[in-house]
This record gives structure tokens, sequence and C-alpha cells, in this order.
């Protein structure tokens, strides 16, 4: 019997599964998985194998959702710092708030543009086909963004409806439009009705692997449930094997020709240091955004958009300011609102989040602690922090608004984003994997995700590390 | 659908175990104390908003629905101007009206402040 959802995936056992051998094993179910299952070319014996259990929408409304992963650390920033993590089908994509911004095309030439980081080794232009496949899969509703973030065919779907504040931006500065989502304004999936709970939709409107399995969906793809994988059996420069635990403790050898390990930048690094690699970088440059909530009390009404966050302005994003400080990206908040205590004027409250770029450090990373990964964290780069002062400072008068009060929260403890820990680069002095995900010490290991990412972008990062692993597969081919 | 049929679904939604609401809906709840409720409304929305009978059973929801503790001042009036029209009807000519508490997980798409209820 097929699994729930598909009509070509079967359900297979450890025993089974280690009793043949595979073109290709995936580990892990979430985006960056998926997605490389995605782009394999057809034909393929193709193993998928997940460490946690199916959980479907309905029990994540019932009993909330399952698998979060609680990481040791040795967090040493004098601030609370948080790394956020699902292991069960379908991962983070069941907690993510399906904000689907692309890249900047200038977040890959940090270096060349700026002084700042490492370029990567792809543009803009090599992802932007997958950029676009990646949109159609997920549904996304989105446009009105083709001046910054170049597109070569239309949103699948049309952005959801503004607030009244987005229709002030938008009209003072074209650098203010929808936020790209795969919150569902058409398709498949139910349309988003502004909950604002989007970490767990009570009407399944964003996009989740788990309802978005019909894409994933191809002949020859088998899954097996509750093992883990903890190392690669690798020899002059070529796994032969995944070494796989069981719930009960025992192990099993499944023979590939293939490994593409999407089980976050935490794990696929503690997998890659348990198999013996060795690159300088392995584990190291971890990071993610920073962000924090600026409420404004305006003088002009908000709200009534139709989804929870329903704008990006883009006006202290790029320019020559990345010299010095961060590139912020701001979201105009929908729902929940932030209601003004003020009889009359309860709605003119301009709630957004900004959100830092920051900039990778070596000496954040993630080692082996015995058996185990230990995450050892020094705090983000004064970079990151600088980018937000600037913009707090600047904001008052950049607005097309009378600011009549502004109140910031503190940073942020987590973006529920980890990042860099196999980082792209040219050669292994620089990096973990080549621009095709592949490690430079074992060329049929592939190392998906965030972790590949040699620098941070204030972007949320689940459309490119989606397609950097469609393209990724497509290479192969 | 009729503002009267939307706090029907509401409240049929919320159930008669109002307290047992799974681990997902109960941090946005939280517990009110009811005495207060109305004090916090009348300083957020002015006396003739949080005194019209039409949003009467605003605080009976809240008092059905909490447990004496003290939900944060800025939920409850986030509550209020979500679960009530009190916006357009300070907007436009729309007489006030309560449309049964918004809480995502019970009562979903009731957002008053969302798109569909725009005027």
């Amino acid at each position: 019997m097929a699994f729930p959802g598909t009509r070509h995936w079967t359900p297979i056992d450890a025993e089974a599964a280690a009793a043949r051998g595979w073109d290709v094993v995936i580990a892990g179910s979430s985006f960056a998985a998926m997605f490389f299952l995605m782009g394999l070319p057809q034909g393929l014996s193709v193993l998928v194998i997940e460490k946690g259990p199916v959980q479907p929408h309905e029990d994540q409304l019932a009993r909330g959702l399952g698998g979060a992963e609680d990481f040791a650390q040795d967090n040493r920033s004098g601030h609370r710092k948080d790394w956020i993590a699902h292991s069960l089908f379908g991962g983070n994509s069941h907690c993510w708030w399906a904000c689907t911004p692309r890249f900047h095309p200038h977040d890959f030439r940090m270096g060349t543009l700026y002084g700042r980081g490492m370029d990567w080794p792809l543009g803009y232009g090599d992802l932007e086909p997958h950029y676009a496949d990646v949109e159609d899969a997920m549904q996304i509703a989105g446009g009105g963004s083709d001046h910054i973030l170049p597109r070569s065919r239309p949103f699948p779907f049309a952005p959801h409806a503004g607030s009244r504040t987005d229709a002030v931006l938008r009209a003072a500065d074209d650098r203010w439009f929808a936020q790209p989502t795969a919150r569902s304004n058409g398709g498949a999936r139910a349309v988003c009705c502004t909950n604002g709970v989007c970490n767990l939709c009570p009407v399944d409107a964003k996009f989740t692997i788990l309802n978005g399995l019909e894409s994933f969906d191809r002949p020859g793809t088998h899954l097996l449930l509750g093992a883990e994988v903890r190392a690669l059996d690798i020899g002059a420069g070529t796994a032969r094997a995944v070494e796989v635990r069981l719930p009960d403790g025992s192990a099993r050898s499944i023979r590939a020709d293939l490994v593409a390990l999407g089980t976050n930048a935490v794990f696929n690094a503690a997998i890659l240091m348990r198999s013996g690699l060795t690159a300088p970088a392995l584990g190291r440059y971890l990071h993610e955004q920073v962000s924090q909530m600026v409420t404004l009390d305006i003088d002009r009404p908000n709200y009534f958009g139709a989804t929870s966050i329903t704008g990006h302005g883009y006006g202290f994003y790029d320019g020559s300011h990345r010299r010095d400080h961060a590139a912020v990206l701001m979201e105009n908040w929908n729902a929940p609102p932030a209601i003004r205590p003020v009889p009359g004027r309860w709605t003119e409250r301009l709630l957004l989040k900004l959100i830092a770029e920051d900039l990778p450090q070596a000496d954040n990373r993630v080692v082996l602690d015995g058996d185990s990964p230990r995450l050892i964290w020094q705090g983000h780069d004064p970079y990151a922090a600088a980018g937000l002062a600037a913009v707090r400072a600047a904001l008052p008068d950049a607005l097309p608004f009378r600011v009549e009060g502004m109140t910031a929260s503190p940073l942020s403890a987590t973006e529920a984003h980890i990042q860099g820990t196999t980082r792209m680069g040219r050669d292994v002095t620089e990096g973990v994997i080549d621009r095709d995900l592949r490690c430079f010490e074992a060329r049929n290991v592939l190392a998906l995700g965030a972790g590949a990412f040699p620098s941070c972008s204030p972007a949320n990062p689940t459309l490119t590390l989606s397609a950097l692993s469609l393209r990724a597969a497509r290479v192969l081919a | 659908m009729t503002p009267t049929r939307r706090r029907v679904l509401a409240l049929a939604a919320l159930g008669a175990a109002a307290l047992a609401f799974p681990p997902a809906h109960r941090a946005y709840l939280g517990h009110a104390a009811d005495a207060r409720v109305r004090d916090v409304v009348r300083a957020a929305f002015g006396a003739p908003v949080a005194d019209d009978p039409a949003v009467a059973a605003f605080f009976d929801d809240i008092e059905a629905a909490s447990a004496g503790g003290a939900m944060p001042e800025d939920l409850l009036v986030q509550l209020f101007a979500t679960s009530t029209n009190v916006v357009r009807h300070a907007e436009t000519t729309e007489p006030l009206w309560y449309g049964g508490l918004f809480l995502p997980y019970r009562s979903p798409c009731a957002n008053q402040l969302g798109a569909a209820y725009g005027a």
C-alpha cells in the first residue's frame, strides 16, 4: 500500500531497506530533502530515511507539534539563544510561517561588493529557474517585487490584499511590496484567513511537506521511518553506505550509490564529522538572522489585510551601508494586530519586524561531544545589531506617517533558521561542499539545506535552500 | 454570514468545556481576571462601547472561558478588537456587534480585523 497522500511511495522497514542497494539515499524529509527528491532524474531507486514519525495536521492541532529537538549548547554570548528544529516527517515545514522571499542578487556577492564575508560560488541567475519551480510547487502568492528580485515568470498566485498601511507605504516607496508567501491565496489549499498563528495554521493554509506531498510523488521512492542516519561509510573519497540507528538501539548499514543529507545544519555536520570528514569549515560558521519587533504609533489607520504578514520593505536592505552594518528586511505585520489602547485610534499602530543579516563567524560552531552534537555559540556579529540600530534611528523619518511613539522589543532569541555549518566554497580550504552541494571529500555525498549558506542574507532561507536542492538534483542528470 | 450566525458558530466551537483547551489554544487565550476585564475594555475603547449591550456577551464569554487568572491587558484589548466590529463601528455607520470570541483554533477565520471583514 502506498504511503498516504502519495501514489508511488512505498513504506519499507529497516531490514528490507538494508537487504538491497539504492541509487540514492536521502536523509531527512523537510524542504531540502523533498526538493532534492523532486529534482532527481527519473528511473532511480530512492530511499528516504526520516528518524521521526508522521504527525497529521489534525493531531498537531489536538496535541501540539511534536518532535522538538533540544540541542546541547555552550552559549557564551550573554544572551539567550535558541535553535529550533523538529524531527518528524516534514520537519520544520510544519512550524514555519511560510515567508518565501528570494535572496537579493547582491546577497550572493557580499565579498566582492561590500568586502564582507565571502561570495557564493553561484549567483542569483543560476538559481532563478529553480526559484520559480519551487514557487510553483509551494503555490506562492506574491507580486510587485520584480524590480528588486527579477523573475522569469509571474508568481503562481496574486498577492494577498495588503493592510491599510501597506497601501500608504507602497504609494510612497516602491521598495515596499507584498510579502511573497506560501500562505495560500489560491490553489489546492484553503485560503489564508488571517488567523495570525501561522506556526500551526488552524486551516492548513500554508504549504507543508505533508499537504504538498503530491509534488514529491515519484515512482521508485521508498520511505523508512523511525531510523536515524548517524554516519556514512566512506572510503577513498566515496560513500558506500549509510549507517542508521533504530529506536531499539540496533544499527543497520544501507548501501547507496549517492547520499544526500537533508537533516538540518546541526545533524548534517554531525553526520559528516562522525564519518571522518575533516574540511576546516565543517561545523563552523553557524549563524542565523537576528530580529526585533518595532511598534510605532502613527497617524493613519492600519489592518484589514488578508494574511498575517502583508508587506515587505527593502529600503534598508541593499546598498553601500552593508560595508558598515547589516542589511535589514522589514516585515509589516497585520495579524495578530497590535491595538493602540486609545479610543478611536485603535488601528493607528504599525507593527514592523526588522530582520538583520549576520556575519558568519568560525567560532560559532557544531562540535561532537562524544557522539552527540553540541553547539558552541559566541553570539551574533556586532554587524547585525548595528544594522538594526541604524534602522531604528532612521525609521521615523523614513516612513510616510507621522510617528508619535516607537518602542522596540529585545533582540530575538531565534529565527528558527540554522545556517552555515557545511558552507559552499571553491575548494576544501574554503568550504565543505561545492556549488552543486557535493562534499569535496566525498564526491557522492551532498549536504543539503541552509548549512550550505556561505553568507546570511536577512531574507528567510527556505525558498533559497529549496531551490539549491532542486538545482543540485537536476545537475545530476 | 450574519454576525449572529458567526457568534453562534464561534460559541459552538468554544464548546462546553471552556477550560479544556489543548496546548496550542491555551497560550493564546490565557486566563482573564473577570473583574478587571470590563475596566480594561472601558479604558481602551471608552465607556459607550464597553457598556453597550451589544457587546455584553463578550464579557460573559470571557468569564466562561477564563479561570480567574490574569490575561495581559494588551491581549484583552486585542481580543475585543478582533471579536467585535468596534473599528468598523467607529469608522462607518455600522451598529456595534459582537461575533463571538476570536480564538484562532476554536473559531478560525473570524478575525474582525482581517480582509474578509474590511469596510
